[in-house]
Formats: C-alpha cells, sequence, structure tokens
C-alpha cells in the first residue's frame, strides 16, 4: 500500500515535471525572435571637461536581447545635424584618423549571445597640444553580417551609438556663452487656443552647456505658471530648440489651461548650466475669446435672418 | 511534495537576473556600467547623471577631468535601445513587372536619452556578387530621391526602394504608396534619416516595406545588397 503511494507520487511529480517544462517552454519561449537583433546601450551620453594630456575611461555597456551577434566597437566625429539634438556622423577615414591617437579600445570582433552584455572600455586620452575646445564624438557598436545567402535578399545591419562631448580645458573653466536667438509666441491668440513658446537659445562660447531655467507665465489677474526648460546640450557655434520638462517627460513649451483669457506676460530665464547671471527676455500675449464672440455674433445674425423671414 | 510544487511555482513565477535590474510602476531600471571613482547611485532617488570628478578647481587639476554621464532631466538609468526585427529580407524570386515587397520593424526605446535618429543607407544598389549586374535604385513613377518620397505604383517604372509608416518617420511618406531609393554609399551618399523625435520614447515603432520590381531585360543573377540602421540618441 505504501509502496504503490510512493509510486503515484513519482508518476505525480514526473507529471508535473512535464508540465512545468511544457508551461515553461511558452512562458519563456525568448524574447528573441528568429531573426531580431536587438541592442541597447548605456550610458546614452558622457559629458567630459577634461585637461589636454590626461586620461579618462569610460565604460559603454552593450546588452543584447536579440539573436547571438558580432559586434565591433567604433568611434567616429560628429557635427550638429539639426537644432534638435540630432548628429551627423563624420565617417570618412582622414576624418576619424585625425583622432585615432585620442581613443583606446579593443576594435575586435565581439561575439554577444542571447540576453549577454558586454562591456566596451573606452580611454579618452586628448593629446598634451590638443587644442582647448570641444570635441564631438559617437561611440557606435556595429553588428557584422555576411551577406552570402544565395538568394534575392537585402541584409539589415544594425548600429546603435552613444555620445561622447569633450570639452578639453586646462583648468576647468572653459568659457560659456549664451544668447536668447528666439523666444516668441503668438501676440494675439483665442482663448481656447492655447500658448505655445518657441525657445531657440545659442551658443557662443567655446563650450558646450545646458540651460537651466523656466519660463514663467503671469496672468494679469494674478495668476503664475512655471514651464521649466529641459536642460539640453547645446554645442559650440551652434543653436537648440529647448522644450520643456514635466517629470522625466520632454514636452512642448505650452500654457496648459483650457480658457485663456487677458494680458500674458512670459518670462525666459535660464543660467548657463545652473549657474551664473541669468539670461532673460519678456514678452507679452493677449487672449480674447473669439471663437465665442464669433459664434454670438453667427447665432444673433441668424436670430435676426429668422425673425425677418417669419415677420 | 508540496514544498516541490510551490517551487516549481514559483520558478514559473520569476526568474533571478545576474544583472542588477531595479523595477517601479514606471520605469525598469537596468544599472549602466559606469566609470565612476565614486561608484553606481546607490540611493533611492536614482540620479540622473553620475558626476565623476570634481568641480572645484583644485580637484580638477589633480584628477585632470570632470565627467557626467546620462541626462540631467531624466533621474532613471535607462539605455538606449534598438530593435531590427529581422537581419535578412528575402524577395525570393524575382519576375518581371511582378513588384515584390517585405517589411522589417524598427523599434527604439529612448527613454534615458530624450531624443534619437535612426539613419539608412545602403553599401549598393542591389547587385550581383562579383559583377557589375544591379537592380537600379527607383526613381519611383516620376521622380524620387533620398530626400523625398515619390509615388511609386506603375508596374513599368522598374527598381529598388523603400516605404516608411509608423512612429516618427519622414513627413514625405505620405502613405504606403510613397517610396524613396536608400542612400547608396558606394555613390557617397550620405545616410538619411528615416526615424526621429526630440521626445523621450518608449517602443516607437515603424515598418519598413522594401520595394523590387524588375523590367525584362534584367540579367539573371542573385541580387543582395546590406542595408545599415543606425540609432544615435540625442546629445
Amino acid at each position: 500500500m505504501v509502496k504503490n503511494s510512493k509510486f503515484k507520487t513519482k508518476i505525480a511529480g514526473v507529471y508535473i515535471v512535464f508540465a512545468y517544462l511544457l508551461i515553461r517552454s511558452f512562458v519563456y519561449s525568448g524574447s528573441a525572435r528568429a531573426q531580431e537583433v536587438s541592442l541597447s546601450i548605456a550610458p546614452p551620453i558622457t559629458e567630459l571637461t577634461i585637461q589636454p594630456g590626461r586620461a579618462f575611461s569610460q565604460t559603454f555597456t552593450l546588452k543584447n536581447d536579440g539573436i547571438p551577434v558580432t559586434v565591433v566597437a567604433k568611434i567616429f566625429p560628429f557635427v550638429p545635424l539639426d537644432r534638435q539634438g540630432h548628429a551627423e556622423l563624420i565617417e570618412d577615414a582622414a576624418s576619424v584618423g585625425a583622432f585615432t591617437g585620442w581613443f583606446t579600445f579593443d576594435p575586435t570582433p565581439v561575439s554577444i549571445g542571447t540576453t549577454g552584455s558586454h562591456n566596451f572600455i573606452v580611454k579618452i586620452t586628448p593629446p598634451p597640444r590638443a587644442e582647448e575646445k570641444d570635441y564631438y564624438f559617437t561611440f557606435i557598436a556595429e553588428v557584422q553580417n555576411d551577406n552570402n545567402l544565395g538568394v534575392n535578399n537585402s541584409q539589415a545591419q544594425a548600429r546603435i551609438g552613444a555620445n561622447i562631448l569633450i570639452s578639453t580645458s586646462k583648468d576647468g573653466n572653459p568659457g560659456k556663452k549664451a544668447s536668447i536667438i528666439e523666444f516668441s509666441a503668438a501676440k494675439i491668440i483665442d482663448s481656447f487656443s492655447g500658448l505655445t513658446y518657441k525657445v531657440l537659445i545659442g551658443n557662443s562660447g567655446a563650450s558646450f552647456f545646458k540651460p537651466v531655467g523656466k519660463i514663467t507665465i503671469d496672468q494679469i489677474f494674478g495668476s503664475t505658471t512655471v514651464l521649466n526648460l529641459t536642460p539640453l546640450n547645446i554645442l559650440v557655434g551652434g543653436s537648440r530648440q529647448i522644450s520643456c520638462v514635466q517629470g522625466e517627460e520632454i514636452i512642448s513649451c505650452k500654457l496648459p489651461g483650457k480658457f485663456l483669457i487677458g494680458i500674458y506676460r512670459s518670462n525666459l530665464s535660464f543660467t548657463i548650466d545652473g549657474s551664473g547671471a541669468s539670461i532673460e527676455k519678456q514678452i507679452y500675449t493677449i487672449a480674447f475669446p473669439f471663437s465665442i464672440v464669433l459664434g454670438l455674433i453667427t447665432i444673433f445674425v441668424i436670430y435676426r435672418m429668422i425673425r425677418k423671414l417669419t415677420s | 511534495m508540496l514544498k516541490f510544487i510551490i517551487g516549481l511555482i514559483l520558478s514559473l513565477i520569476g526568474t533571478v537576473h545576474a544583472q542588477g535590474v531595479i523595477q517601479s510602476p514606471n520605469y525598469v531600471i537596468q544599472m549602466p556600467n559606469l566609470n565612476s571613482g565614486a561608484g553606481i547611485p546607490t540611493s533611492n532617488n536614482y540620479s540622473l547623471s553620475s558626476t565623476i570628478g570634481q568641480t572645484a578647481a583644485g580637484l580638477y587639476s589633480s584628477s585632470g577631468y570632470r565627467v557626467k554621464s546620462g541626462f540631467q532631466y531624466i533621474y532613471s538609468i535607462i539605455p538606449f535601445s534598438f530593435t531590427v526585427s529581422s537581419i535578412s529580407i528575402n524577395f525570393g524570386h524575382l519576375a518581371a513587372q511582378t513588384p515584390v515587397t517585405a517589411t522589417n520593424t524598427l523599434t527604439v526605446a529612448s527613454g534615458g536619452a530624450g531624443g534619437y535618429q535612426v539613419k539608412a543607407s545602403e553599401n549598393n544598389p542591389l547587385k550581383v556578387s562579383g559583377t557589375t549586374k544591379t537592380i537600379p535604385n527607383t526613381n519611383c513613377n516620376t521622380s524620387c530621391t533620398n530626400t523625398t518620397a515619390g509615388i511609386w505604383s506603375l508596374s513599368n517604372k522598374y527598381g529598388f526602394g523603400f516605404n516608411m509608416s509608423g512612429n516618427d518617420i519622414p513627413a514625405d511618406f505620405t502613405d504606403t504608396t510613397y517610396y524613396r531609393p536608400f542612400a547608396d554609399r558606394s555613390n557617397s551618399e550620405s545616410p538619411q534619416i528615416v526615424m526621429s523625435s526630440i521626445y523621450v520614447g518608449r517602443g516607437r515603432q515603424s515598418t519598413v516595406t522594401y520595394k523590387v520590381n524588375i523590367s525584362g531585360v534584367q540579367p539573371s543573377g542573385i541580387y543582395n545588397n546590406i542595408v545599415m540602421y543606425t540609432a544615435i540618441p540625442s546629445y
């Protein structure tokens, strides 16, 4: 009797293990699809102020959540592509070769399995005679492809990057200078249209910086609203359209509220990297319920027409 | 036996990950590997950027550098990630004046980086390896370039091109009939943006639809090329 009970328990155990393996094979069938390349990189940006001739090592962690891949690390200089923080990589051999001595990293291909990761250590050493100014680069992890499948096809090659902003400075205080290129909003708006601001800040200094500040909107009847600027990097010689931030979400700089009326005084104020003198500009906007007035006039005209027709 | 069953159920519910992952209702925080003298931040308020080096002039001169990693307005440290759904887009047998299409999906999560861009380019037009035989890049029905899409619907217009649909795509891809040729690096053309945003994005997804249409005089052969997608976070 006891033996029989033990046998049944064993059988039940085998069934449970089998069921477990079956369920597990469905539950964890693998996030990686058959052909999917999925990479992530951290940190997405490195901002370095460094003395020429000194060294700093940064580690970029590449994680693979797709099929096993072979990856090669590369570093390219970049220039700003637009006013929205996008980069244009400079990939010609001469431009890349000009900075060969700046970076030390392992250029040999690395195999990374599914759910595996790899740390790429990049030693950054601006030469002792490097000019004191800004240099911008992107670290690229490039998946290697082999296109010999014997069918008409197009291979997709994935590359993922992380930006490196370098300011070389002997004293650690490169000259930073900002200007408000544009701070604008509509001068007259309908009460229901909302009030959207355009903020364009320029960098005429010797090093990249972040504007740290806000737009303070005072309504003539007393209410005050504050929109916080997103502290985005503005690179030397360029300008950047600055959005606002709410929590961790980047949003457009827009006055919330469903009904605006009266005169609104909007004051843009920011400092460079959160310190030093505040840079400010004020603009005014009048909000009036034009749509309501237009609606009332339309109703009145229709009413008059109906009255005229019926009389 | 009961303990065994409970153990099995628990193992189904969750697995132990070797890497340090912190989850909150809003974010999964994958700890980055910062080369930080101060180590990885450990407080409950996971700091946006890890600041290494010192701001005081004396300390700067001794360490020789000051560094920040990450974005200062994003308090969670989330890797920038990029997914391409398929590394091989097969067109199968190509027949004259019978367009073939195939799709690929691009997914970007720029939660820790704010905005981003994805650029695309081809190493060369579809080509028979080791020969000069190519399927030329499309000119669409009338015209299109690697920066401006055009309607490509006629079966007697031949070539290779792509359409984009989904999140954060260029505005010139008005609908599924609009195509562009890929920028051709063998012709010194610069890669072009196919996805971009200035906002924090999680799971932004677009579909690339490749299209090939050949004429009756297209030489036979196996045609291949490589389309490179480069995803970079905003600075």
